[in-house]
């Protein structure tokens, strides 16, 4: 039974019967608008009727003093006559409303405000979800073997939001992420669960992480730096391939997927004030131009003489940007990008993947382009997040690749995407708590219970 | 662009080309209507009454931005005002406006039971009725992704009864000729 309404089709009804009904309906319609005639005629007669009367009374009445025009007696008017100036189609949609008064709808909320919202939704149902030693059960998640990776993106979905183990509502999130995060590290500072899928990918997130909350805490926790720092040393000297990209395991020949987490990770860890040799760097800017980049147009290719990639394009231009391209150095190839991968936009399958790798670069653009991202990305994400029951705050776990982290990816990044661009635009890197009042739809909802 | 937004947006003074849409989609709507009505007859009435209001929106139905979104929009506050206090029998009586195997019918019937009202009017929207995850919002009044989680809650227990089920994505949606 794979296919449901293939295997129980609807029954149809005859084509005779249905076009009984809009014939019905024609009828009835025009039977209305007749009514609606003679209303409206009964209406001008009465209405003419009422002035005749009224003048005949004010020139037989005597005169004493001189009316003003506000104690000009008022004409009452019969019930009949309600509402009947209303034109027939605007009669109609005010048939169509519900009968109940609407009550006087709140000032709407700033495009800021209604994001700051859904990230604080959003921090909330993930925070909801770690378990009491700081992780993010893959096995929970429908997804077993991705226990660091959901760990390392939550918490990072905190420590972009501004909580760090010091401040934020969430701090306690970051502290028990982190802290578990830590716990997992190898003794070559690889950052891995013991039974985790070993791709690359989830050492690579979670170093972006620890590195992340590295920067936040200073010095002021030694343990947190100095396993950041061997984190960031098995990345930058065990994990990079010879060819500067970085490959789901160590070894000669890197790709540009992994790298657009592992390369994040060792910018993060330079802003941090961790170190990393700078041949890291430069040999990863050398396997974009010389490996990754496409040899027949603009784009960047998952691996090398490969056709380009989406994601790998905006992972490319992520990089190049953390390495200090200027905009007008990525502007035309940005343009191109978006011309051929368009603006978010939602669809079942949604990109917040490499929406999350866009957009420091687009935003980096600014004018337009910086304002369109912004307003598309919010169209796409805030009208989607869930606002219902115990998955109020999350997105769907139908996104591009990161769906696999069930919920927690999709959220962690959709949170995270919209985090940029909540701080490029208000440059407030406070905390983002979550709504104190509770996650009211901006409509009342119509749905009635059944 | 959509068969049924280019007969919306060739209305007139006169209003809608009727009969181009119930050919469009007069089936999922006597479907839809019949499911919250519980009554072959009402349903009928129902969808008469959506039409009617749709006639007196003249060539306003021009500027209904989604066609499909309106007519089950207005289908289902029409076909609630006659449902009034009798208890909705929504997966019972789709067993009925469906063809298949009788026993098959019947443990579907179960299963659908089983789900939420809103999780049921979800799956039968999107897998009968053709209309996207966009539209069942409007229709709803509910976000988007609201929709998305319960699709997929609803998929996921449907799939536990019956088994392997449509991830997700397109709708059927009949392509019919208007003319």
């Amino acid at each position: 039974m794979s296919d449901l309404q293939k295997n129980f089709p609807i029954e149809k009804v005859p084509e005779a019967r249905l076009l009984k009904i809009a014939e019905r309906a024609r009828h009835t319609a025009g039977k209305t608008q007749n009514r609606r005639r003679i209303g409206i005629l009964d209406i001008a007669a009465l209405i003419a009727a009422t002035i005749l009367g009224f003048l005949a009374w004010a020139k037989y009445s005597e005169p004493t003093v001189a009316k003003k025009p506000d104690a000009l007696p008022q004409v009452a008017q019969p019930d009949t006559l309600r509402g009947r100036t209303t034109p027939p189609t605007e009669r109609v949609a005010a048939d169509e409303k519900e009968p109940a008064p609407a009550p006087k709808p709140p000032r709407e909320k700033t495009a800021l405000e209604k994001r700051r919202e859904s990230i604080g939704r959003a921090l909330a149902w993930l925070a909801a979800q770690q378990e009491p030693d700081g992780s993010y059960d893959g096995a929970k998640l429908g997804a077993k073997n991705c226990t660091t990776a959901a760990t390392a993106l939550a918490t990072l979905a905190f420590l972009n939001a501004g909580h760090t183990h010091y401040r934020g509502a969430f701090k306690d999130n970051v502290k028990r992420g982190v802290n578990w995060l830590l716990a997992q590290q190898h003794e070559n500072g690889k950052l891995l669960r013991k039974g985790d899928a070993d791709t690359g990918y989830a050492t690579a997130i979670a170093t972006l992480a620890v590195t992340t909350a590295a920067e936040h805490v200073g010095d002021k926790d030694a343990l947190i730096r100095v396993g950041a720092q061997k984190a960031v040393d098995y990345c930058a000297n065990v994990h990079q391939a010879a060819n500067g990209g970085f490959g789901y395991t160590p070894g000669p020949h890197g790709h540009t997927s992994p790298m657009g987490w592992f390369g994040s990770a060792l910018y993060q860890a330079k802003t941090a004030g961790l170190e990393v040799r700078p041949q890291a760097f430069d040999k990863m800017q050398e396997y974009l131009e010389k490996h990754a980049k496409c040899k027949t147009g603009p784009g960047y290719a998952y691996a090398p003489n490969g056709a380009m990639s989406p994601a790998c394009t905006a992972i490319a231009h992520l990089l190049r940007h953390k390495a200090g391209d200027a905009p007008a150095d990525l502007k035309d190839e940005v343009t191109a990008w978006l011309e051929r991968c368009g603006y978010p936009t939602w669809k079942d399958k949604y990109e917040v993947y490499r929406w999350y790798f866009a957009g420091p670069a687009v935003l980096a653009q600014g004018g337009d382009v910086a304002a369109k991202w912004i307003a598309k990305l919010d169209e796409a994400l805030l009208t989607s997040q869930d606002m219902e029951g115990d998955d109020t705050g999350s997105w769907p776990n139908s996104a591009e690749y990161i769906g696999m982290l069930g919920r927690v990816g999709p959220t962690a990044m959709a949170a995270m995407c919209l985090t940029l661009t909540y701080q490029f635009e208000s440059k407030d890197t406070a905390p983002i708590d979550p709504p104190t009042a509770p996650v009211q739809p901006s409509v009342p909802s119509k749905t009635l219970d059944f | 662009m959509d068969a049924l937004q280019s007969v919306f947006q060739a209305s007139t003074a006169d209003g809608v080309d009727l009969d181009a849409v119930m050919r469009l989609v007069g089936q999922e709507l006597l479907h839809y209507a019949r499911l919250i009505t519980g009554s072959a007859e009402t349903a009928e009435d129902a969808v008469h009454d959506t039409l009617v209001a749709l006639l007196q929106q003249g060539d306003g139905a021009r500027k209904i931005e989604s066609s499909r979104a309106w007519l089950f929009t207005v289908l289902r506050r029409k076909a609630l005002t006659y449902r009034k206090r009798i208890p909705l029998q929504f997966a019972a009586a789709f067993t009925e406006t469906v063809e298949g195997d009788p026993a098959q019918r019947l443990i579907l019937a179960e299963a659908l039971a089983a789900l939420s009202q809103p999780e049921q009017e979800t799956i039968v929207l999107h897998l009968w009725d053709g209309l996207t995850f966009e539209e069942i919002s409007e229709v709803l009044d509910a976000p988007r992704g609201t929709i998305l989680s319960r699709y997929h809650r609803a998929v996921a227990r449907l799939r536990e009864r019956l088994g392997g089920l449509p991830e997700t994505g397109t709708p059927v949606r009949y392509e019919r000729s208007a003319v």
